[in-house]
């Protein structure tokens, strides 16, 4: 088991290597400049130029930059979003919020969309069954900032029983929790709805085979049959949906973020992109890659216990 | 078995240790956090922390208010965007402050990190010395005297610095735009720079013109010439001295205002707590202000709906909610929404035609433009804007003179703010004739538009739709949307690429200097948005630049007359909408004037709170 993690971490840098060199051909590639005040005397820009190292080819940008990021883990300094800033100390700065966000909407969404998906099954085709099937259409259907918009304008408008805005100054952690939890149920109903279908049709699949009915025979009960064996089996697919549900709740906060005035990484890119802030876009790039290449990684891992079969090359 | 539960475990924990890492309150996670105000960089011999008055913890009157977006600085000496302007006007100070006239009609300058009202040195008004209050100093409790300025205004113009802002106050001062734009030549002194230090108090410029005494307060009345403290400027800058990061975090800025700047959640909220010390204490009334990071229209009006906010800014679907509202006002501002139209378009057969580009002027149907699609702004037909000259010695704007209104009266009888079908056809026609086109040859106009701009688009689809009534079919429109840049980026990218492009650049000289709004429109500005460049025009504005004609605004108003007059004869550019603001407040805010004032506002800071 310790080969094949260590197996896919290599495969992973190797990849988050690739990305970051991609990263930084395409943005730098874009047509515009970092320097855009056009009353700058030319000899200055040059200076400028020269002090980031892009009045050098292309291909020797890329080596300073390699070197920054692989010997000092520095990606270089903030033109335009904050000037003069470390980009990392902008990601650090960032990232908490935004991963309070997203983890948080994942712990409701996964469970709950275990929980119905396993109703729905059990309850084929009954009243149940059918209404949970038609929540979970429209909440695959309806944008995650629709919910917001909803959620914003009854519980903090009509019904004001949470705030507008996300609480940075709450002193406690349920009140930090208390300002967030609108945002994290809008962006928990999509993905909760995803797993909770895709867990349905497994597990009907699963209720109905072979070896399940020969559980029976053996004299489990339905409860035990159901969750020792539909259930577990019914995961693999499962875990596969988590990584594009994470990155999805990513793309989703963007928008929620901005909504709910959370401070977060929600619009830095699209900022920085529009700024011309290339050491930051690319920074960003590189931290977004990361984190759907780790969870790539748990998932991979997560297989390998749900299924020991699923290893590489069959491997302990 | 036991390895799998025992990886399952640490997967376990790593979820819980990511979820843990990330509930830490965001106030004290974020290492752009603001320190205590009372903070001083070990490097300097900074007072103790009890030499700072303690800041109290009892809220008293809050002023709630918000930005749409975050100041990416406090260094506003290299910003552009008025973002910063919040904090520092705040949190900082300037030589002179401005503050209503006793009416409350009208604003005047007063000394504030300066003692007195400049002194006249000269006949002309060239010389001018300022006198600096000896008391002021920063909120750690150093004194700012001359020393502090001298460093300032060198760090501000310097070369290779190269600050954003430096090129416009370089111009108010002798030999400065002359020694900021030297680049790396070292042809200018920073001595020959008119800014000269008497004594430890005392500073003395010499300005490029002539100046009374309410112009020579005007260049040091803003956030870019607020004082910047050495030792953090210093320690901010990298080797080369190309830049600073002065002004990033509030680790590495100080301020000297009326209030601390004493909380900075980064696009989140702001807290500024009343500094009680401060030398002009009494003028100031909240004594705390919270100002909001609010990008979202929608989180705006719900707040402002719960009483949680004292001030709102509708945009134009808000505003139709609000137009009954007894608490909106509405006054103009100092742009006028405008079309630059290329005259070097290859693949446009009648681009170089001063005709063409008359038919274009009388092609627009303003009135409609200005009520359905920009919501509630007033026509224009002509360029130099309703605020312009409110700050010249008698208060009279251009428009309002009898020069102005002439010119008004002229675009009136060539039809509603210029809008004139027949017209419009007319020099068309004589377009196509002078350029020898054909009239079966169907031109198309590349409407160039950010595709984030959904009025300006709108505007685009509008012309689609009519151009072709309007002349015969002869002319169509095509829509040319670029994201990711600005206009004039996509300018850049080749003279095939657009025929108009929209714009609302404004002058805020112009509130002084009428003319100066088309300082933007001449072949000597470098980033000049149009490539349309008339030797009268230029001209006229070199007249208007004359000393005596400048500095004599009877004398002005009708050789601006003369200058707006070329301007619709050649059409420089084509204005379409004069910008309205509008502006709601809460009854709990009681403002120290009546009326919207130019070039002061509504005077929020000095505003008072009655519940």
């Amino acid at each position: 088991m310790v080969k094949y993690i260590l197996k896919r971490i290599g495969a992973m840098l190797l990849t988050l290597f690739l990305i970051m060199t991609l990263s930084f051909w395409i943005i730098r590639l874009m047509p515009m400049s970092i320097f855009e005040n056009p009353a700058t005397p030319p000899d200055i820009q040059k200076l400028l130029m020269a002090e980031m190292h892009l009045d050098k080819p292309l291909f020797v940008q890329y080596l300073y930059f390699i070197k920054g990021v692989v010997t000092e883990a520095e990606f270089g300094t903030s033109v335009q979003i904050r000037p003069g800033m470390d980009v990392f100390e902008i990601l650090a700065s960032r990232i908490p919020p935004t991963v309070l966000l997203n983890i948080m909407s994942l712990l409701i969404s996964i469970p709950l969309g275990i929980v119905f998906g396993t109703i729905a099954a059990l309850k084929r085709n009954k009243a149940t069954d059918n209404i949970i099937s038609f929540l979970i259409v429209i909440c695959i259907s309806v944008p995650s900032f629709v919910f917001a918009s909803v959620l914003q304008y009854v519980f903090t408008f009509k019904i004001p029983i949470f705030p507008t805005l996300y609480d940075t100054q709450a002193a406690t952690f349920a009140g930090t929790m208390h300002s967030l939890l609108l945002p994290i149920i809008a962006l928990a109903l999509g993905p909760m709805a995803t797993i909770a279908r895709y867990l349905r049709g497994e597990l009907i699949e699963t209720l109905s085979s072979e070896y399940l009915l020969l559980a029976r025979t053996k004299g489990l009960t339905r409860t035990q049959a159901t969750v020792r064996h539909a259930f577990r089996n019914s995961l693999v697919p499962i875990a596969n949906t988590i990584i594009p549900l994470i990155t999805g709740i990513m793309g989703g906060s963007l928008v929620i973020e901005k909504m709910f005035a959370v401070p977060g990484m929600g619009g830095l890119l699209i900022d920085s992109i529009m700024a011309g802030d290339h050491f930051l876009t690319v920074s960003l790039l590189i931290f977004y890659s990361t984190i759907s290449l780790i969870t790539i990684l748990i998932v991979d891992i997560s297989y390998g216990i749900i299924d020991p079969r699923i290893r590489v090359g069959g491997g302990k | 078995m036991k390895k799998n539960k025992l990886v399952a475990l640490i997967l376990a924990a790593l979820f819980v240790l990511m979820t843990l890492a990330a509930c830490a309150p965001t106030a004290t996670s974020d290492p752009t956090d603001a320190p205590e105000a009372t903070d001083a960089p070990e490097a300097t011999d900074a007072p103790d922390a009890t030499d700072v008055p303690e800041q109290s913890d009892s809220e008293g009157k809050v002023y709630r208010t918000y930005l749409t977006a975050e100041a990416t600085t406090l260094n506003r000496q290299d910003n552009v965007d008025t973002y910063p302007d919040t904090p520092m006007s705040y949190c900082s100070s300037y030589l002179y402050r401005t503050y209503p006239t006793e009416d409350g009609k009208g604003y005047q300058y007063i000394p504030d990190l300066a003692a007195e009202l400049p002194i006249q040195m000269d006949e002309e008004g060239y010389v001018w010395q300022i006198k600096l209050r000896e008391e002021a100093c920063w909120h750690n409790g150093e004194p700012i005297n001359a020393d502090t300025w001298m460093y300032t205004f060198r760090m501000y113009l310097d070369p290779i610095l190269a600050n954003k802002m430096a090129g416009m106050f370089s111009e108010y001062i002798l030999n400065g735009y002359e020694y900021f734009m030297q680049g790396t030549s070292n042809t200018v002194a920073w001595e020959d720079v008119g800014i000269k230090k008497i004594d430890d108090y005392t500073l003395e410029i010499t300005f490029a013109d002539t100046k009374t005494q309410f112009s020579a307060c005007t260049p040091f009345n803003g956030a870019d010439v607020s004082p910047v403290y050495e030792p953090l400027y210093e320690a901010g800058m990298n080797e080369s001295r190309t830049e600073t990061a002065y002004g990033s975090t509030l680790d590495n800025w100080m301020g000297c205002g009326p209030y601390y700047f004493d909380t900075w959640t980064y696009n989140s909220i702001h807290i500024y707590k009343k500094n009680p010390n401060y030398w002009l204490a009494d003028l100031f009334n909240y004594d705390t202000v919270e100002v909001r990071i609010i990008p979202e229209m929608n989180a705006r009006v719900e707040l402002w709906e719960q009483g949680m906010l004292d001030s709102l800014t509708p945009d134009a679907n808000t505003l139709e909610i609000y137009l009954d509202d007894s608490r909106l006002v509405s006054y103009p501002s100092l742009s006028v929404y405008h079309i630059d139209i290329n005259c070097k378009n290859p693949t446009n057969p009648i681009s170089g035609s001063v005709a063409y580009r008359k038919a274009m002027y009388h092609a627009i149907d303003r009135e409609t433009l200005a009520q359905y699609i920009f919501g509630h702004m007033t026509p224009s037909g002509v360029y130099v804007n309703e605020l312009a000259g409110i700050e010249s010695e008698n208060h009279e704007t251009y428009r309002e003179s009898s020069y102005g209104k002439a010119v008004t009266d002229m675009v009136e009888s060539w039809g509603p703010y210029g809008y004139s079908p027949e017209m419009a056809l007319d020099y068309l026609k004589q377009a196509y004739a002078e350029c020898n086109v054909s009239e079966d040859t169907v031109i198309t106009i590349k409407f160039a538009v950010d595709e984030t701009d959904s009025a300006w688009k709108a505007c685009a689809e509008f012309f689609q739709q009519e151009f072709p009534k309007i002349f015969n079919n002869m002319v169509q429109v095509e829509i040319v949307t670029y994201a990711g840049m600005s206009a004039t980026d996509f300018k850049s990218t080749g003279d095939d690429k657009w025929d108009f492009s929209p714009n609302d650049w404004t002058r805020g000289a112009s509130r002084i200097y009428p003319h100066q709004c088309f300082y933007y429109y001449l072949s000597s500005y470098g980033g000049s948005p149009n490539n349309y460049f008339d030797e009268e025009f230029e001209a006229q504005f070199a007249v208007c630049e004359t000393p005596e004609i400048k500095n004599d605004y009877e004398k002005l108003l009708p050789e601006v007359q003369k200058l707006e007059e070329i301007y619709l004869e050649k059409v420089i550019q084509i204005p379409v909408v004069q910008v309205i603001n509008y502006e709601l407040f809460s009854e709990r805010i009681q403002l120290p004037v009546s009326t919207y004032i130019p070039g002061f506002g509504w005077g929020f800071i000095y505003g008072d709170i009655v519940e």
